[in-house]
């Protein structure tokens, strides 16, 4: 009976022990898979799972019509990690012929200690399949891709309107133009995974942990015009080469809706070559480049004055080419035909002549503050806001700011010197003297097709009324007499009537002069070399701003030439000269028809 | 020969079944309650053999299961990076043919190709055009 007892007792010992064996593995199981699960999933998906980025798709850039300007083409990049290639001399040897590359070059990349580095950006597929069919150790190709621009410019190895696009540096980021300014929508946001892999790197099925999707950009329609692009180009080019210039700009802007239809510089770029362009060329100088207009400002200087009231249209101001403001005298273009200035002249006879000072005496009768103010409701001293990265705001000073003359910058202003500008502002301005006086905004963006297929419409500001209709259609009536009976009469179309003004202004730079500093013990007196900036003789921007058809404008049109070659005759091809060969073009590619009677056609 | 206080030959086994071991009848004919115990025990040692086949087989058509769901998950992987490949492959050709429209589009290409037609290109000198107000077309 004793051993009996003994050896219940011994398996009731036995049962509880193994109780709490049990309840200890099992609570243990409990804490597991239960209450501390989620730490010890992520613990254990963090050694099994890994994380992939998935690329978005860049949006493409599309013209008004939907014709292709930039789209991306699938490339791939090849990469390398140094301390497991085998022989960096013979891998660098195969590798820098397929590449295109130095093979010098290519094997100290090869030698060095780097972890890993990359050897090529964004190959095509052909380059890739050769360096992968080497099966070199140590090498290997990721898959990227590259953005291609269709079109090619007027000139041969440009690409068309590459100063509007910019393009897409070799870490997938917008560089310049549109491409720059509206990266962020182009780019879409990339995706990830988080899941297994196999040994090959594939992701398994069922095995993904998070998925966040991408999403792909936008594509981007813009409001330029390929086929009145290439047109701008071809003529941008001409009136280039035939002025010798550092450059040219032309701009073909819609007045009522400020939608920029052309916008052509020269010298220009491919696109598809940037990284073996000069970086000089990649900014678009009708947006970033700040110049003096010179006498195309007269005409909002005249409107300025009537819809202030300060003139009327028949009102005479006195030009005697002699106009002195304190120690300083302005005079005219025309001085030396005209010494003693053309008398009494109306606000449209100041703008058929381009009477600086006629156009200073307006200037001055409508007063500093209220010229500054006109200045600055037409747009000038702030930038458009067009989608086009790097643009300049222009310098407007106000009479009484430092570094400001008072009646004297007020004066200047009034014939375009002193105030800086560029080519996207004036064009909005003549847009307003031409559409009833509202100052739209200048936008080369039309809008966007998102991931649904559905186009978003940019929204535009409201336009602005910088001056009353009244006065808009005086002003448009006074720069079509210009053309007419002025000396813009260069710019002239047959059978259409045209409105329009030329500029010429100086352009200051770097110039070196000797300055006396004081004098030496003998009485010598003592020089210095320095440089300062001042007018430069034969430096001048010619430009013509074109508002056409007059009688129903449509298009407001900018030739700008910056430093042509002027010799004794003036200089290759004068602006006005240009626009009157872009025009019928012009009219022609949008069929617009004639609103004159044709000489020697209407009697027919 | 038997031991007083010699231990059972599994604590475990008894403990387990809960049947005790039935005491050896010592003389005479099996008595009916006896029968009757070995009945029972044939029976849950019976029960437990068909418990322990069932068990095995839930197994079995578990692991089947997990195996050919193993299968599925890995053929299916092999098919979704066979499809990755052909959408990759896809997509390359459509960028290719966008970039070959675009090309086709330019306005350089098409004058290219008007030139090589023998068509000469259009001077803003060179464009004439009638009178809307003109006597003909009043």
């Amino acid at each position: 009976m004793l051993a009996r007892t003994d050896s219940r007792i011994r398996a009731v010992v036995m049962l509880v022990v193994a109780s709490i064996v049990a309840g200890v593995i099992g609570y243990r199981l409990v804490w597991w898979q239960v209450i501390d699960r989620e730490r010890l999933a992520d613990m254990g998906l963090a050694q099994l799972a890994h994380a992939q980025q998935i690329p978005a798709a860049r949006g493409l850039i599309l013209d008004r019509a939907g014709l292709i300007l930039a789209t991306s083409i699938a490339a791939e990049s090849v990469f390398a990690t140094p301390p497991t290639v085998e022989d960096p001399a013979l891998a660098a040897l195969l590798l820098a012929g397929i590449l295109d590359t130095d093979a010098a070059e290519l094997e100290a990349t090869l030698n060095s200690d780097e972890a890993w580095t990359w050897l090529r950006r964004r190959v095509d597929l052909e380059t890739a399949t050769r360096v992968r069919a080497l099966h070199l150790p140590g090498i290997g190709l990721v898959a990227e891709s590259r953005r291609v621009y269709t079109m090619g410019g007027a000139a041969g190895g440009t690409s068309l309107a590459a100063q509007v696009l910019g393009f897409v540096n070799v870490d997938g980021i917008g560089q310049y133009g549109v491409e720059a300014a509206e990266d962020v929508r182009l780019a879409g946001s990339p995706g990830s995974v988080v899941a297994q892999e196999d040994v090959a790197g594939r992701l398994i099925a069922g095995s993904v942990h998070e998925l966040e999707a991408p999403v792909n950009g936008a594509d981007l329609t813009l409001t330029l015009d390929v086929g009145l692009q290439h047109i701008l180009e071809e003529q941008m080019l001409d009136t280039f080469t035939k002025n010798r210039a550092v450059g040219v700009t032309g701009l073909v802007m819609d007045v009522n809706t400020g939608a920029i239809l052309g916008l052509a510089s020269y010298p220009t770029f491919d696109a598809n070559q940037y990284s073996v362009t000069d970086p000089v060329l990649f900014g678009n100088p009708a947006v970033s480049r700040q110049y003096e207009p010179g006498s195309v400002l007269k005409a909002v200087t005249v409107a300025a004055a009537l819809d202030a009231g300060a003139i009327t249209p028949t009102d005479l101001v006195l030009d005697d080419n002699d106009l002195h403001i304190y120690d300083a005298v302005i005079t005219n273009a025309d001085r030396a035909w005209y010494p003693e200035g053309h008398g009494l002249l109306t606000p449209a006879q100041v703008l058929a002549l381009s009477n600086n000072v006629g156009a200073a005496t307006i200037g001055l009768t409508l007063g500093g503050e209220r010229l500054y103010d006109a200045l600055r409701r037409f747009g000038f001293g702030t930038p458009t806001g067009v989608e086009i990265s790097g643009e300049a705001a222009g310098v407007v000073l106000h009479p009484d700011d430092e570094g400001a003359s008072k009646e004297l910058t007020t004066a200047q202003n009034a014939f375009g010197q002193g105030i800086t500008v560029t080519v996207v502002q004036l064009a909005a301005a003549y847009a307003a003297l031409a559409n009833g006086g509202r100052l739209v905004t200048p936008h080369i963006v039309a809008g966007w097709t998102d991931g649904n297929g559905t186009f978003q419409p940019r929204e535009l500001p409201a336009p602005t009324q910088v001056i009353a209709p009244e006065t808009s259609d005086i002003i448009l009536e006074m720069l079509t007499g210009a053309i007419d009976n002025g000396i813009a009469n260069g710019a002239a179309v047959a059978g259409y009537s045209i409105a329009g003004k030329t500029g010429t202004a100086e352009i200051a730079g770097p110039v070196n002069v000797r300055v006396r500093t004081g004098w030496d013990a003998n009485g010598q007196p003592i020089y210095v070399d320095t440089t300062r900036q001042a007018y430069i003789e034969g430096w001048i921007d010619s430009s013509f701003v074109g508002i056409a058809p007059a009688s129903s404008p449509r298009f407001v049109t900018i030739i700008l030439i910056h430093r042509p070659v002027v010799g004794r005759g003036g200089i290759g091809e004068r602006p006005e000269d240009a626009f009157a060969e872009l025009a019928p073009l012009v009219f022609d590619y949008y069929g617009i028809p004639p609103d004159r009677p044709l000489p020697g056609v209407a009697n027919q | 020969m038997a031991v007083i206080g010699a231990r059972p030959a599994s604590v475990l086994g008894d403990l387990r079944w809960g049947v005790r071991r039935p005491p050896r009848p010592r003389t005479g004919p099996t008595t009916g309650g006896y029968r009757l115990r070995r009945t029972a025990l044939r029976r849950g040692r019976a029960a437990g053999l068909s418990l322990a086949l069932v068990v095995i087989g839930v197994a079995v058509l578990l692991s089947s299961l997990y195996l050919t769901q193993s299968s599925r998950i890995a053929s299916t992987g092999y098919e979704i990076t066979s499809l990755e490949a052909r959408l990759e492959i896809l997509q390359a050709e459509r960028q290719e043919l966008l970039l070959q429209i675009g090309q086709a589009q330019s306005p350089a290409t098409i004058e290219a190709r008007a030139i090589q037609l023998g068509l000469t290109t259009l001077s803003g000198a060179s464009v004439h055009f009638a009178s809307p107000l003109s006597d003909r077309h009043p």
